[in-house]
């Protein structure tokens, strides 16, 4: 998710409210380039229903637009801890699973997870894992978690996320916390670790961590496994690395507002993008981990070999909605960010 | 005379009217995107947030509190010094371009111009993109250096302090060519004779005729570089790396980011503007005292 | 006396125009020397080169005997009145008239001292504090000429320095600048187009035509003898025409004017042998009258086509009876006389010491 599209969007989301035409239409506001286009044409061609694809650039975002209440959105894309806090708030609609025959495909490890034990809410969309890359060439020791990175002689030599509660995930599961337990006290445990770690990143990107390893600006990154995935599509020289001490897996969902004008067309895209073959088509562009076990079966051997799309999942380890701690790990991070800089 | 006296408030009344009416697009403008979000953001700043980052309208002084956390008031101390050097540099860099242009004759003078202003024909992200492929580790200056065996290995350029200003440099410049080129362009040239005919050297000159008299042109451009400088926050992600949070990274992180927390979001804003309405007010008092 | 300015032999071209061409002139230190010409004739450029504000592409300027021909005007010991005035904006009247006089490095008491004699000279007492914007055109020229002379320059500099004013100010504004250039001592180079500024104040007038000296000298030699058409045109009102000898005299030559009337001149005048010459025959010397008088003595008649009123006199066109057109004055003597109209048949008389012989056609 280029900052352009960031930039753009944040201008034009707001004013570029989906209006009510007579035709029927679905207003899916989802993340920048994560819906191929060639699914929502093959929607509407089928379906005759128009779609007003509105985007934004983080799950906060999407949240606040939905909250200020200025458009209906009849279909969202919420991350899952995003989700959590919205089920809680009973912000989202149950959905008609009569409605959704194609729910079938989907593995049930990515089912009845922590932000929806009873998979009332949310389908999940694609799974993804936050996790190591290296550039082999220029590395050559073996990384194998957070400690094997973030070493003095790698300094200025790693690109990470820009998105601080990742980080502090990392800290605290290098020091054996949980990644969700965000209190201040393990915050103040994890203070200086991540001070060290900071010193020594040169990039922090979220929308393209890709591109400073691929410009050769960094060796090392710590990114989405689909950014990862397209890196070793291209080049061989790159390798995934899921952290020995832990790691953060992250499942993006498909969910109904309650505030949805339209849950019918909301619930015929829901089962559309559930079609393996229509699956297929979001993980060809997208290569994180696709849910739906009837898609897989379509995609080439090496889309199905490549370690960032497909690593050895254990027990999903996903984000909780942390409510108002956010403003603790932004103190930290920009008190660190600030230091580290100096 | 009564007739005179009785029909001068009809007829002073009606051009009253008439502008008033010729303002009012104005106001309307002014009161839909600067007074009311203005208002807005001063609202929110005492206000708190839900857990979803929802405001909830209450009184409080505790994003302001928070705003003096040392913290931020470093990202603050940061973000003027990156504002202050950007624009020192753009001062230094566009008075000798925007002297040349004033200088120029008619159709070299309108060809320049139109050469400082071609940048705002493309995005100004796709002009930030562009500096990325040059100052890339792989990119085309390091391409050059080493093609011509100037350096060995390549240079670190992006993602560097310098990088950053070099972004903020290459994006203001133009706003401080052109209120310079307005008032250099106005300056007689008969003054620098005169003050050459009065024994001032090219340097002497300068400092007290020239400097002098476009200064107004140099404080607009101060300020129409430095307010803008001081809250961008996209050069810094792209071509600094994200590592330094300035100002502007940290209100846009509240409103659209993780922090998800728009009353502090807010409160920071509102000192930012207060600053620049202190800013603004000394300048004018100052400008206004040099014309008494 | 010992020349303050030399120009010799400067030229100066801008593209394809030629401004200055072989100009040479001296300007003797204390003198008050105005360059007039119509506008476009390079007098300006002369000055500007005198400045340094011009470099010649050719010849060399001299500043009280020394070469400045690449000095830059900051190292000359000139100042310049500019026809703008020039004055900086953002200083006051003490300022803009200390100025010159801080960059010479003296000693603050010293520069106060100066700035009140010369802001006492130029009568601007009471001004000290205001700005340029604040004052009336008088007070303003009067800054310019008191920012010039403060740093008591060898050569004073002055370009169209009253064409700013209104007429009335003007008039004052010459007495002043005369006053101030004897008292004071100073060379002073004008330039001017308007010739009676130049005849009112110069010791000597160089008449500029095209980028070369038409003629130099005190202004009432130029008015008696000009020495070419453009001289006798330019400075009074002149009657040019040609002129053939008819006979020669002892003392006088009889010639035929325009094909026309016929005049007698000195013979000493007269060029040589030549057969035909150019005269001038300024409109004020030619007397009008209402009775006959002879063609012996230098009378001729005349039919009045124009008047123009002008206050002081009337100015006549007049057509003779041979086509020949001349320009005459009728003076207001006395309310009612001599007052001719528009086809009054006039007799005209010239002294024959008044014509004046421009030389060989």
């Amino acid at each position: 998710m280029p900052t352009v599209v960031r930039l753009l969007t944040l201008a034009l989301v707001a004013a570029i409210s989906p209006a009510p035409r007579a035709a029927e239409s679905l207003n899916l506001f989802a993340w920048s380039e994560y819906v191929p286009q060639a699914v929502i044409d093959g929607f509407s061609q089928e379906t005759g229903i128009k779609v007003n694809y509105a985007t934004y650039a983080s799950g906060e975002e999407m949240l606040s637009k939905l909250l200020t209440g200025g458009a209906a959105y009849d279909l969202i894309q919420p991350p899952d801890y995003i989700a959590e806090a919205m089920i809680r708030n009973k912000l989202l609609r149950p959905l008609d699973r009569a409605r959704l025959p194609n729910l079938r495909h989907l593995a049930p490890e990515f089912l009845a997870l922590p932000h929806d034990p009873a998979s009332a809410y949310t389908v999940p969309y694609m799974i993804g894992t936050v996790g190591i890359v290296v550039n082999t060439e220029r590395v050559k020791e073996p990384i194998r978690g957070y400690r094997d990175l973030f070493q003095k002689k790698y300094s200025n030599r790693i690109v990470v996320v820009n998105d601080n509660r990742e980080i502090v995930s990392w800290a605290l599961v290098t020091l054996g916390l949980s990644q969700n337990d965000i209190t201040r006290a393990s915050l103040a445990k994890a203070r200086p670790l991540i001070a060290e770690w900071l010193k020594l990143v040169k990039v922090f990107d979220s929308d393209s961590p890709k591109t400073p390893l691929l410009n050769g600006d960094v060796d090392l990154g710590v990114v989405w496994s689909g950014e990862a995935a397209k890196l070793i599509k291209g080049n061989k020289k790159f390798a995934y690395v899921l952290p020995a001490e832990g790691y953060h897996s992250f499942v993006d969902l498909l969910a109904i507002p309650a505030t949805a004008k339209n849950p019918a067309a909301a619930h015929r895209f829901l089962d559309y993008v559930l079609r393996p073959e229509v699956s297929k088509l979001i993980s060809d562009e997208f290569p994180y981990t696709n849910p739906n076990l009837a898609a897989r079966k379509l995609l080439s051997p090496e889309q199905l070999a490549n370690p960032a799309s497909y690593p050895p999942l254990g027990k999903l380890d996903t984000f909780r909605d942390i409510g108002k701690a956010a403003a603790d790990i932004d103190k930290l991070m920009t008190d660190l960010k600030t230091a580290a800089a100096k | 005379m009564t007739d005179l006296v009785q029909a001068s408030p009809g007829t002073a009344r009606l051009p009253r009217f008439t502008g008033w009416l010729l303002l009012a697009p104005l106001a309307v403008w002014l009161i839909a995107f600067v007074v009311a979000p203005a208002l807005i953001l001063v609202v929110y700043s005492f206000s708190e947030r839900d857990e979803l980052g929802r405001v909830v309208f209450t009184f409080t002084l505790e994003n302001y509190r928070r705003a003096a956390d040392p913290v931020y008031l470093a990202v603050f101390g940061r973000s003027v010094a990156y504002a202050a050097i950007t624009t020192a540099i753009c001062a230094v860099l566009a008075y000798p371009v925007a002297w040349t242009l004033a200088r120029t004759r008619a159709p070299w003078r309108g060809r320049l111009l139109l050469l400082v202003m071609i940048p705002f024909w493309t995005s100004f992200l796709i002009r930030t993109y562009a500096w990325i492929t040059i100052l890339k580790s792989e990119g085309l200056l390091n391409g050059l250096l080493l093609y011509t065996h100037t350096i060995a290995a390549p240079l670190e350029l992006l993602y560097t302090p310098g990088a950053v200003v070099l972004g903020l440099v290459y994006a203001y410049l133009p706003f401080m060519i052109l209120p310079i080129y307005g008032s250099a362009e106005k300056l007689d040239p008969a003054l620098i004779e005169a003050a050459h005919d009065l024994g001032c050297g090219p340097w002497q000159s300068f400092a007290r005729v020239v400097l002098p008299l476009t200064r107004p042109g140099l404080a607009a451009g101060v300020m129409m570089v430095f307010v803008p400088a001081i809250g961008m926050f996209a050069i810094s992600d792209l071509m600094g790396g994200a590592r330094v949070p300035l100002i502007g990274n940290v209100i846009q992180d509240q409103f659209v980011g993780q922090a998800r927390d728009k009353p502090f979001g807010a409160a920071l804003a509102v000192i930012f503007m207060a600053l620049f309405a202190l800013l603004y007010w000394l300048w004018q008092r100052r400008t206004e005292g040099r014309v008494a | 006396m010992s020349a303050s300015v030399e120009l010799r032999g400067v030229a100066k071209r801008f593209g394809a125009v030629v401004a200055v061409d072989d100009v040479s002139l001296t300007v003797q230190a204390g003198e008050f020397l105005t360059l007039l010409g119509p506008s476009g004739c390079g007098k300006t450029t002369l000055l500007r080169m005198i400045a340094g504000f011009e470099s010649p592409d050719r010849g060399a300027v001299l500043i009280g005997g020394a070469d400045v021909t690449h000095l830059p005007p900051h190292r000359r010991d000139v100042n310049q009145v500019f026809q703008s005035y020039a004055l900086f904006p953002h200083l006051s009247v003490r300022d803009n008239i200390a100025f010159g006089l801080r960059l010479q490095r003296l000693s603050r008491a010293a520069i106060e001292q100066r700035v009140a004699e010369i802001i006492a000279l130029v009568a601007l007492v009471g001004c000290e504090a205001r700005k340029p914007h604040e004052l009336s055109g008088g007070q303003r020229q009067r800054v310019a000429l008191a920012r010039a002379l403060a740093p008591r320059p060898a050569v004073l500099l002055l370009d169209e320095p009253l064409s700013a004013l209104d007429a009335g100010l003007r008039q004052t504004m010459q007495i002043e600048l005369k006053r101030l250039q004897r008292r004071l001592g100073t060379t002073f180079v004008l330039v001017t187009h308007d010739q009676g500024e130049a005849l009112a104040l110069s010791d000597r007038v160089a008449l500029v035509n095209r980028g070369r000296l038409e003629q130099v000298g005190p202004a009432a030699e130029i008015y008696a003898r000009p020495a070419t058409a453009f001289a006798a045109e330019f400075i009074g009102q002149a009657n040019v025409i040609e002129a053939a000898m008819i006979g020669r005299g002892a003392e006088l030559a009889r010639l035929r004017v325009g094909g026309d009337f016929e005049l007698s001149v000195p013979v000493a005048l007269w060029p040589g042998e030549a057969p035909r010459a150019k005269i001038a025959i300024r409109a004020e010397k030619i007397r009008l009258v209402a009775a006959p008088v002879a063609a012996a003595e230098n009378g001729f008649s005349a039919r009045v086509e124009e008047k123009v009123f002008q206050g002081a006199s009337d100015r006549l066109s007049l057509v003779t009876a041979g086509g020949v057109r001349l320009i005459a004055m009728a003076p207001n003597v006395r309310a009612g006389q001599g007052s001719f109209r528009a086809g009054d048949t006039v007799w005209c008389a010239v002294h024959p010491e008044d014509v004046v012989v421009l030389g060989e056609t």
